[in-house]
């Protein structure tokens, strides 16, 4: 699995073909992040947590 | 001669400028400048001018990990403009890119407005007519114009770098056409480029450099050769650099200089490796330069030294050059990406330069 930005997801995803893995999970966050302060970042990653964590989630209440 | 069925998929398109050009950009293959048609019969006479075969490959294109055989560098060095006798050089640029300490993934990816800086040394200056004087870094001479056009169309149409979909560089930069110049190694009291890198006087090198942009540094008051130096350091240490932004021990630049500043330097009795050593002193930045918010991000990644912020960590990481007009008050600083090292490649000339030797002005 991937984490990227919006703007980045068609440079992953070519990368992943690229590298042979084009079904490559890739999760896309807001952008920019960069710019945001912490507890937006906080707050993104809260709400986003079960695609991050990918097929481990399902033990995520 | 020629050598047979090209691989490439063919296309038909009417025989008219703005129809040809139409087709390229419809593609995406273009930089937006007119192209040459790609025939199969120039790419043929393309192929001529090197002994490789046309399904060699020179390199894995990054990111999109496009084979750059020496048929596809072919078709994109016609686009380009270039002369066949060029090839040799072409294919030398995509081999040097395509190393990984060139480092072409991030080059080719990053948000920074970096590109290939192509300096051409030896012999293959005189034969491809490369200009290595006035307006060398642009604006003055076919091969200078169309060698580093056509390694960017590689970059693109092989490496897939299109802009805002795979290049996300925010700005791009004029150089992204082309950024190719020779040294003027009849102008330059050192030893050149390509000799200093382990090369013979009589090979041609295609040296690869990454460059964020040609940056202007003017001078007419210095009076001895350590002053200009002087100069010249504390004129490439802003703290908007882009190579401030990576670890201090990785990346080299390069800074040419026009031959009256380095014949003013090394009247004072200084070598390449005194330069290096002056710039590597006089390039440690004041860490007060900073907002000081700065400060302890800049601590927290071991940036700093004694209250100082180095642009580099040994000399070697400052490599210089010699081109450029006489009677000039300038120098050229190419700012590092900086996670990318330059690369050399030798190459040999094809038989077909014969009877294109240029002609450059003589040494004073």
């Amino acid at each position: 699995m991937v984490v990227v930005t919006e703007v980045f997801v068609n440079l992953a995803r070519t990368a992943a073909r690229a590298h042979g893995l084009p079904d490559l999970r890739l999760v896309a966050l807001p952008h920019p992040l960069e710019s945001r302060t912490e507890a937006d970042v906080r707050a993104i990653a809260r709400a986003r947590m079960r695609d991050l964590l990918g097929p481990l989630a399902r033990d995520v209440g | 001669m020629a050598r047979g069925t090209l691989l490439s998929e063919l296309a038909t398109v009417a025989d008219d400028p703005d129809a040809l050009l139409d087709y390229v950009e419809a593609q995406g293959w273009g930089d937006g400048l007119p192209v040459v048609p790609p025939t199969e019969a120039r790419v043929q006479t393309m192929l001529d001018a090197t002994p490789l075969p046309p399904s060699h490959v020179v390199g894995v294109v990054e990111p999109r990990r496009g084979e750059a055989t020496v048929e596809k560098i072919a078709v994109n060095a016609v686009l380009a403009g270039c002369r066949p006798a060029y090839l040799p050089a072409v294919i030398a640029a995509v081999e040097a890119v395509c190393d990984p300490r060139f480092n072409l993934y991030a080059v080719n990816t990053t948000t920074c407005c970096a590109t290939p800086a192509l300096v051409l040394n030896g012999p293959a200056r005189h034969a491809l007519g490369v200009e290595c004087g006035y307006s060398c870094l642009g604006h003055n001479g076919r091969a200078n114009a169309t060698i580093g056009r056509a390694l960017r169309l590689v970059m693109r149409n092989v490496g897939g770098a299109l802009p805002g979909v795979v290049s996300k560089s925010t700005f791009g930069q004029p150089g992204r056409v082309s950024l190719c110049f020779g040294e003027w190694e009849e102008r330059s009291p050192w030893e050149p480029l390509h000799v200093r890198r382990g090369f013979a006087p009589t090979d041609s090198v295609m040296t690869v450099t990454c460059a964020t942009g040609t940056q202007d540094i003017a001078d007419i008051w210095a009076e001895s050769g350590e002053e200009l130096v002087l100069l010249l350091a504390r004129s490439i240490d802003w703290i908007g650099n882009n190579k401030v932004l990576v670890p201090q021990d990785k990346g080299d630049m390069l800074l040419v200089l026009c031959p009256d500043f380095a014949h003013k330097i090394a009247r004072d009795g200084l070598t390449v490796p005194d330069v290096q050593r002056m710039l590597l002193e006089h390039t440690r930045t004041p860490i007060e330069r900073w907002p000081r918010g700065y400060w302890p991000k800049l601590e927290a990644r071991g940036y700093v030294e004694n209250g100082t912020v180095p642009l580099a960590a040994s000399p070697e990481q400052f490599l210089l050059a010699v081109a450029g007009g006489e009677g000039g008050h300038h120098a050229v600083y190419f700012c590092t990406f900086g996670l990318t090292w330059t690369v050399s490649r030798r190459f040999d000339l094809a038989a077909a330069t014969e009877g294109e030797v240029c002609e450059l002005p003589s040494r004073a």
